[in-house]
């Protein structure tokens, strides 16, 4: 019964003030009834929501009645009045009370109209660490904020004693009692909440769903819901815990592309403390290249990104690392059979000052050395994440971060061509200043830079290569005017200056002579501003526009194509002189309907545009080269415009959450390719492209169970995406390859609060469309393939189901000094999910598989599939002090 | 089912291939296929005529009793089928074809005309294979076999392989000490 109460008390706090009717009507019968049934019967009957605190009303009175079609109001006067029950319109709720207990209030609004702004950070009690995305609100009216980026917040609020309510998953729920007579600074941390604790953490986690701040289209991550996903290796992991989210589509196994609503995988932002990062994969995609241990908080949009996102027409992924404990030293990590990783953080300066460095290594060396005996193969990776922040005063903190991670394939033997080596790597390193210039306006500024390059070795030292890269210098401010309650206005610009090499040979560890094929300079300029806006208590309408200018410059050498693709004429652009230059324009708009503390509808439209565009006309993550260019007079700048709608409500009290959000999309000079194009070490690389159009739409589905000793979700997705390009498939329209009509996702997760704690997770997805033959003939001794339409098959649907358990190793679970034991299961049933199949094998008389390159030997011609795992078994141990 | 968590390494080196349950999802009508090839070699030429299969496996059907003719300006080659090999056309004369001229070929079958031409390209003069021994592998080198694609005058090469009579091979099954490699330099490449 208590935890049902705070529960629903809790759930009344989470929403905004709205405007119920206590005119609505009800008819009620029935002797001896507690008055809480009454309540709740009200509740169910008129749509309307109560909050009490059930001791101080004495809700287990019970009464006899028999009304019919009367108002809540009657109702109200007639039972509860003459039982010393005060009842107020508290934005959306009904407040029961004690009579006399109003404090002296007036009843129905606040006669102040003066207004103060109480602004701060919140941070965790125990590391200093700030909270990113925690609640912050007036108890009485439930006007609210969430905490930014930065852990920071700003409220204004009538002036008078008010009770400030603080709340963040996994924490303790806060309340302070201020007297707000002037604008004030207010520091809060909170307490993380034990596993004992755990009514305060459901109670914490049923509000994650449900918040008016929450934009349309988006899925966020904190770090206590990563780490219940399940990863591929044990170890945790950031994209691979994408796939859950309805409207997401990954690849499959054994890669790190993923497709959001229709868009391509460079149509994907992935930004690591405000840094975009090229490649997220460590080996093909197993594993992501940032380490789990080391993310705060993760936040996904689907679409309708805030103005101040923008480059990318998909989606944007906003990893925020963690800054280290500002009290104590601490360490943990994580051991196991793919990769074993360790942090350390602590105070630089105790409360001004904090590291957070985490290092992660690949240590599954022992695989090939096992089965390839005698062959000199030799796979790795790592990855060097360091975090240093320092808090100068109130006003002012500096954070610097930097990134560094590695990959490295490579097979050596006796004879030169069997020999080779592909190797990639990011580095990320930025400067951020949090500047407060008053409790109502933030800014954050940001230098940064991250490059990215992809080799191929072509000798055996490695010093000559094949590289691919692409870097940017970028500075960018963000500033936040909390303006009013009913406005916060957002705006910003930034400049960068991007540098792409769209491939070239590299002999002796120098640049060779052989630099025929592109390197682009661009700068680009942004500037965006948007509003927030509240109106009539229940509308929330976010507005804004973006624009970002592009400009290529020399020196290179652009070559223009005929009809044909041809050559028809070069153009050499000398140094810093521009050559292209395009300006756009991105309106976003959406706008939030509030009907109930616990529904809500949304709309959006969004437009996005893309200058830096992946050249990648292979679908298997193997095969994939990386290149990178920029929009320039070959390619014209990707577009996307994005209607959605959104319907979110909470069932039994939100015990489960039920989101449905519809979208369509269309893309314009969406980008694919020529038959057969050939983007390694192409001068003309432009020449493979071809433009069309591209349009998506779908319909995504998810019941969520977000608090208990039971969590998780069952979530359903429809979706398509269809091309139309002019060259391609005789001009008619075709299936992408990412459109995978049906994707289900089931999660659960289950909690003992003992020692263990398991979970399960089944994933089902329509298979990709690809082109397979749909005839063969005899040419010349070989078999060649028909093929008709252009991805008129589909690869076999995707299922698999993984489970993990943990065990926590400590006696008792208050020690400083935790650590536990985790067994995963990867594709428990073996299910085989192929991600190419071939029609080019035989089975010789051996019964060996082999390509038919040789003639000599008959066999018979069969298709074959590739896939990656089928069980994927590991045991973790994990520690943290 | 056996645990195979090795899979992430075989993986990369693309070993974890197994047959596929494939079935052609769509299928098109069946075409004619006509494979032949005309050389200056002044032998027996064959043309095929064999219909199209959706299955990989399949044997083709072979059209027969279809009449086929070639020309070039200044002669005319019936073709015949042969009689074991249905869809096996052979010419009755031994044919050089000679470089620069226009050849056309004509099937008739079943009243109805295919019909197709082909110009005759000049060959390339081919330099002798040239083998270098690489002291630090022992193994042999072929260090070059043609000059890069030029785009007036493409050319492909095809070379036969056998080193069944080399010392140390002469044990093994000849078939395995055949290789038959195409050496096709393509536009766009370096």
């Amino acid at each position: 019964m208590r935890t049902f109460i705070i529960l629903s008390v809790f759930i009344l706090c989470t929403a905004t003030a709205l405007s119920q009717n206590l005119l609505r009507k009800v008819s009620l019968q029935g002797n001896n009834i507690p008055l809480e049934e009454i309540i709740s019967e009200i509740e169910k009957k008129a749509d309307v929501q109560f909050s009490y605190s059930p001791d101080a009303i004495s809700a287990g009175e019970t009464i006899s009645l028999d009304i019919y079609q009367k108002s809540i109001k009657y109702i109200l006067n007639r039972y509860f009045v003459p039982r010393g029950i005060s009842y107020k319109k508290v934005g959306g709720h009904i407040v029961l009370r004690p009579l006399g207990s109003e404090d002296g209030e007036d009843t129905t609004h606040f006669v102040d109209d003066k207004y103060y702004t109480l602004s701060g950070y919140l941070r965790d009690r125990r590391t200093g660490e700030m909270l990113i995305g925690a609640h912050v609100y007036e108890k009485d009216t439930y006007t609210g904020t969430s905490t930014n980026a930065y852990g920071f917040y700003s409220l204004t609020l009538p002036g008078g004693e008010r009770n400030i309510v603080f709340s963040f998953i996994g924490y303790e729920k806060q309340v302070e009692n201020v007297k707000l007579n002037k604008d004030k600074k207010l520091n809060v941390q909170l307490r993380e909440s034990l596993l004992t604790m755990k009514e305060v953490e459901i109670i914490g986690r049923s509000d994650e769903a449900f918040f008016l701040n929450k934009q349309i289209s988006e899925f966020r991550f904190s770090n206590k819901t990563l780490s219940k996903m399940p990863g591929i290796t044990g170890d945790k992991d950031i994209i691979k815990s994408l796939q859950v989210v309805p409207g997401i589509e990954t690849f499959g196994d054994g890669s790190s592309m993923f497709f959001v609503r229709g868009g391509s995988d460079d149509q994907n932002l992935i930004l690591v403390d405000e840094v975009p990062m090229y490649n997220t994969s460590h080996l093909f995609g197993f594993l992501s290249v940032i380490s789990p241990d080391a993310i705060s908080d993760m936040e996904v949009f689907k679409g309708d990104f805030p103005v101040k996102y923008g480059g990318r027409l998909s989606s944007v992924v906003d990893l925020k690392t963690k800054d280290g404990n500002m009290r104590q030293f601490g360490f943990g990590g994580n051991i196991g059979p793919y990769t074993s990783s360790l942090y350390i953080e602590g105070p630089v300066v105790k409360d001004k000052s904090s590291f957070y460095i985490s290092g992660r290594v690949s240590t599954l060396q022992w695989l090939p050395d096992l089965y390839f005996k005698n062959q000199d193969i030799k796979i790795g990776f790592y990855d060097i994440n360091a975090k240093l922040n320092f808090k100068i005063n109130d006003n002012n903190r500096l954070y610097a971060t930097f990134y560094t991670g590695n990959d490295l394939l490579e097979r050596k033997t006796t004879s030169s061509i069997e020999t080779y080596g592909l190797g990639w790597n990011n580095i990320l390193g930025t400067l951020r200043w949090n500047h407060v210039f008053s409790s109502k306006l933030f800014s954050n500024t940001t230098i940064y830079l991250t490059r990215y390059q992809y080799l191929m070795f072509l000798s055996e030292d490695r010093r000559e290569y094949w590289k691919s890269s692409i870097a940017n210098l970028s500075l960018k401010s963000d500033y936040t005017w909390y303006l009013n309650p009913y406005n916060t206005i957002k705006a910003g610009f930034q400049v960068s200056s991007h540098s792409l090499d769209a491939g070239n040979i590299n002999l002796d560890g120098a640049a060779s002579d052989l630099r025929d094929v592109p390197e682009y300079h661009s700068n680009e300029f942004t500037f965006y501003a948007g509003n927030s806006q509240k109106f009539f208590d229940s509308f929330i309408l976010r507005y804004g526009i973006r624009v970002p200018i592009w400009q290529d410059l020399g020196p290179t050498t652009v070559y223009f194509f005929d009809e044909n693709y041809d050559v028809i004429d070069t153009f050499n652009a000398k140094k810093n002189r521009v050559y292209e230059t395009f300006i756009s324009l991105e309106p976003r708009i959406n706008l939030t309907y509030q009907v109930s503390p616990t529904t809500s509808f949304k709309a959006g439209y969004s437009r996005t545009t893309q200058f830096l565009n992946e050249l990648n006309n292979s679908i298997s993550p193997f095969t994939s080269l990386s290149v990178w260019v920029p929009s320039g007079p070959n390619i014209d700048p990707q577009k996307a415009d994005q209607y959605s709608l959104g319907y979110f409500t909470g069932i039994k009290k939100n015990t489960f959450t039920f989101s449905a959000e519809a979208y369509y999309k269309n893309f314009h000079h969406y980008i694919d390719y020529a038959p057969h194009a050939n983007m390694l070490y192409n001068p003309l690389i432009e020449g493979e492209i071809r433009i069309g159009d591209a349009w998506s739409y779908g319909l995504e589905l998810m019941m969520r169970k977000p608090a208990g000793r039971l969590t998780g979700w069952f979530s359903y997705t429809f979706s398509r995406v269809f091309v139309k390009t002019a060259e391609i498939n005789n001009g008619e329209t075709y299936r992408a390859f990412q459109d995978r009509p049906h994707h289900v996702t089931i999660f659960g997760s289950y909690d003992t609060r003992k020692k263990w704690s398991f979970s399960a997770n089944w994933l089902f997805m329509s298979g990709a469309a690809i082109s397979t033959p749909v005839g063969f003939y005899d040419y010349n001794g070989y078999v060649a393939p028909i093929y008709d339409e252009k991805n008129n098959d589909r690869l076999p649907a995707y299922h698999r189901l993984d489970i993990s358990a943990s065990f926590r190793l400590n006696r008792n679970e208050h020690k400083r000094f935790r650590h536990s034991l985790s067994l995963n299961v990867y594709n428990v049933y073996g299910h085989s999910n192929p991600y190419f199949i071939s029609f080019n094998r035989i089975f010789d008389t051996e019964g060996d598989l082999v390509i038919p390159a040789d003639h000599y030997k008959p066999g018979k011609r069969i298709a074959t599939e590739l896939s990656v795992s089928e069980i994927i078994p590991s045991i973790n141990y994990q520690f943290n002090f | 089912m056996r645990i195979k968590y090795l899979y992430i390494l075989l993986l990369l080196l693309l070993s974890c291939a197994k047959e596929a349950d494939w079935e052609p999802e769509t299928s098109i009508d069946e075409h004619l296929i006509v494979d032949g090839i005309i050389t200056n070699e002044g032998i027996i030429q064959d043309i095929y005529l064999k219909y199209s299969r959706a299955q990989l496996d399949e044997d083709a059907v072979p059209l027969s009793n279809a009449d086929v003719i070639v020309n070039n300006e200044d002669s005319t080659w019936r073709f015949i089928e042969k009689s074991d090999e249905p869809g096996r056309y052979q010419s009755q004369r031994k044919i050089t074809a000679l470089s620069g001229k226009n050849y056309s070929l004509l099937i008739l079958f079943d009243g109805k005309v295919y019909s197709a031409q082909s110009y005759m390209v000049p060959g390339k003069a081919f330099s002798e294979l040239d083998y270098k021994k690489n002291d630090d592998n022992n193994l042999y080198h072929i260090d070059y076999v043609a000059s890069a694609f030029e785009e007036d005058d493409p050319a492909m090469w095809e070379i036969f392989l056998d080193w069944s009579e080399v010392p140390g091979y002469e044990d093994h099954n000849p078939d395995d000490c055949r290789k038959r490699y195409c050496f096709i330099p393509s536009p766009h490449w370096m």
